[in-house]
């Protein structure tokens, strides 16, 4: 078959999963509903492997499958067509979209097995796949966008999926209204660079690139910072995070799909796919570094003090983003891609590993009524561990090699700095700290569940995708090994060879010494292990030992629990603001200018239709009458 | 015989046509009585024959008196029609009021 067929399979078998279910979408057969949705993810995936087999037979320096469908716009001298790329990097990306995606449709057959809606939520689910693959396909800045927007509509659908709870809609709410404020950064951002190349395509804006001169570096500065104002907002990076530990009020399959694995990588993505558009900018670079290694590091305390499984994970979610924002800001594409890939596994793991707890819990999602679950729950503990010591970056993990990365990076590379890698080596000990402790309250231990909840291990249909990712989080890091243990054991670094043609080095990047990259490397371990170690002995040895510090630290320790009081901030100063300001809109724009212009029209209307209406009475005189006077009129017209 | 007709000025004849369509016009405006509504119309239509039988004279032009001839014979006619329907209305609402004629609407 050629390409085209089998992109458009690719991208349109989602699509028929969403409308299948979608026409159907009263139906409770779960199982059907699940199976469709499945099968279409899973049609979607193998079209992503064979396109990726066929680029791997393209000669290295032409690997790129374009396929153009139709003129999509056309105004002027600009041209926009629905044309698709499928390179190095958007193969990379629809196949963990697509193999992860396809994994947790599976899992999701048993999670919403008690659902009374779920025809609905796997076609939103197969929507958001759809969406997801037009957005890391598309070759030009407008398909992304459609994408873009899309997967922030499904995200909304699917975080108020249990809309009937008041505040899980107001989550829903609270997400899309967040992307927005970023959307339109990012929509902005996209008319700068239009203004300046004159195309929105991705190939034409990065071959410009290639000469810098003649192209105006400020208005290309606002460009690329407006660009990354709609990654924060995708990504959950700081101050636009805080939509997404809200967004935990959805179903877990779509947290683990979502929130952690595609959706919330989409800001990351784009700003590699134009990576020499943003090297070409430090100062967005440095902005970009900073706020990276900000919220890696403010997220991970956050996590350090929550209580419920999911919101740990969340803001764990969001620190790890700041990783590949760092990554980003230093210049490391291929380590954020290569993260972002890792993290995409085992963070996905982790939160379907959670949702297999809660099921087997009942919904209960507060780790204080957890522990000792390792008994019941046999392999979704163990598989949870694989994600665990994969986050924690404890040494031949896939977490390890993509963290290690970005942290070398950003001691290494010119644009990094000593401060950016002190930051992610705070951020990466407070991860292996949160993470112990919440495998310790949930899985060890003593057992804290109530009596009358009796845990149970989920169906294969649930553990066979566990087992997959548990998999891949051990092994997916073997693709990208860093030079030091590679040269030892002559492994090869796919990864650098794969992206070496697509992603650009930072000007001025040194030679790699081999006892600054192994020492770094044993500073992180040490750091890591070493909080992994604490957090063991504060929950499992010593129970009583949290209180007493937290007992110390009092006023910290609420700060931190509150999430700095982020959400209050942004209640007290931005949204009751805007409130008060859309409320004096209403009434003195709405209510007292247009809607009155209206009536007054209306009123005028009225009233001269009265005096008319006194015309047509229907009596035959009065009719009559009219004749008489109208024919008087005429003839003295005439005659007079 | 002095032919009182030559002293008769041509506008004395469109004087008093005049004042003849004028009340029967004024009959048709104002009266509620169908039956007089109709002797009404009639003396419009005399009015209008007085001016044709006059012009038809002083011109010594035949055809204005046929058109008078014309003119009586589709008043019969609509004397007949009209008469009709008010004999029905009557039967139907006792009485012979321009108001009740408003229910024949349809």
């Amino acid at each position: 078959m050629s390409n085209e067929i089998i992109l458009g399979i690719l991208l349109l078998s989602p699509i028929l999963g969403f409308l299948f279910n979608g026409f159907r979408f009263r139906s409770q057969n779960n199982t059907l509903a699940g199976t469709v949705a499945t099968l279409a993810a899973g049609v979607s995936f193998l079209c992503a492997s064979v396109l990726f087999f066929r680029l791997l037979d393209l000669p290295k320096e032409s690997r790129e499958i374009f396929v153009s469908y139709f003129s999509w716009i056309e105004i002027g001298s600009a041209k926009v067509s629905a044309s698709f790329m499928f390179d190095e990097l958007s193969a990379v990306m629809s196949l963990i979209v697509t193999g992860v995606g396809s994994l947790i449709h599976l899992f999701s057959i048993g999670y919403m097995a008690h659902d009374d809606r779920p025809s609905k939520f796997f076609a939103y689910l197969n929507l958001f796949l759809a969406n997801m693959l037009l957005l890391v396909l598309g070759s030009n800045l407008l398909v992304m966008f459609v994408g873009w927007e899309g997967v922030g509509y499904c995200s909304y659908l699917l975080i108020g999926f249990w809309f009937k709870d008041e505040a899980k809609a107001a989550a829903g709410l609270k997400a899309f209204i967040t992307n927005r404020i970023g959307d339109a950064g990012l929509l902005l951002g996209m008319f700068a660079l239009f203004a300046i190349f004159g195309t929105f395509e991705f190939q034409e804006i990065n071959a410009r690139m290639l000469d810098v001169a003649g192209i105006p570096l400020a208005l290309l500065t606002a460009g690329t910072l407006l660009l990354f104002v709609g990654a924060t907002g995708k990504s959950a990076q700081l101050p636009l995070y805080v939509w997404l530990p809200d967004a935990m009020a959805g179903p877990t399959p779509v947290s683990a799909l979502i929130h952690a694995a595609t959706m919330v990588t989409a800001g990351v993505y784009m700003i590699v796919r134009l990576n020499p558009v943003f090297l070409a900018t430090p100062a967005t670079m440095h902005v970009i570094a900073i706020i990276g290694a900000l919220t890696a590091v403010m997220a991970a305390t956050i996590g350090l003090t929550q209580w419920d499984i999911k919101k740990i994970l969340a803001y764990s979610t969001v620190s790890q983003l700041g990783y590949m924002f760092l990554a980003v800001g230093v210049g490391a594409f291929g380590a954020a891609i290569f993260h972002l890939m890792t993290h995409a596994f085992f963070k996905a793991l982790m939160f379907l590993g959670s949702g297999s707890v809660i099921h087997a819990m009942h919904e209960e999602q507060d780790v204080r009524k957890m522990g000792g679950l390792k008994k019941q729950l046999p392999i979704t503990h163990l598989t949870f561990a694989m994600g665990w010591l994969a986050i924690i970056g404890t040494p031949l993990f896939s977490g390890f090699f993509s963290k290690d990365e970005i942290l070398w990076m950003s001691w290494h590379s010119p644009r990094g700095h000593f401060l950016l890698w002190l930051a992610g080596i705070i951020g990466a000990g407070f991860t292996a700290f949160y993470m112990t402790r919440l495998m310790a309250l949930t899985f060890w231990g003593k057992s804290r569940v109530p009596k009358e909840t009796h845990p149970h291990e989920s169906p294969a249909v649930m553990t066979v995708p566990l087992i997959v990712l548990g998999t891949l989080s051990v092994i997916g890091g073997y693709i990208g090994v860093p030079h030091i243990l590679g040269h030892a054991l002559h492994i090869p670094n796919f990864w650098e060879t794969w992206f070496e043609r697509k992603l650009m080095v930072v000007p001025g990047l040194g030679e790699a010494s081999a006892f600054e990259e192994s020492l770094l490397m044993l500073i992180s371990i040490a750091v890591a292990g070493a909080a992994a170690t604490l957090a063991y002995i504060f929950y499992i040895k010593e129970p009583s030992k949290p209180q007493e510090v937290v007992s110390k630290i009092k006023g910290l320790y609420t700060l931190v629990y509150n999430k700095y009081f982020v959400d209050e901030i942004y209640q007290k100063f931005v949204i009751n603001g805007l409130v008060n300001l859309s409320k004096a809109f209403w009434l003195y724009m709405d209510v007292g200018f247009i809607d009155k212009m209206t009536y007054k029209v209306s009123d005028f209307v009225e009233s001269a239709a009265g005096g008319l209406r006194e015309l047509q009475t229907g009596n035959m005189q009065r009719y009559a009458l009219y004749i008489v006077v109208g024919f008087v009129a005429l003839v003295s017209i005439v005659f007079f | 015989m002095p032919n009182i007709m030559n002293s008769i000025a041509l506008n004395h004849f469109i004087i008093l046509a005049s004042i003849l369509f004028c009340i029967g016009m004024l009959g048709v405006l104002i009266r509620k009585n169908v039956v007089v509504m109709l002797m009404s119309i009639e003396l419009m239509l005399n009015a209008v024959n007085l001016i044709f039988v006059a012009f038809s004279r002083y011109y010594g032009d035949a055809s204005g008196q046929v058109i008078v001839f014309f003119v009586m014979a589709i008043a019969a006619a609509e004397a007949a029609i009209g008469l009709a329907i008010i004999m029905a209305v009557f039967r139907k609402f006792r009485g012979v009021e321009i108001k009740l004629f408003e229910n024949l609407k349809g």
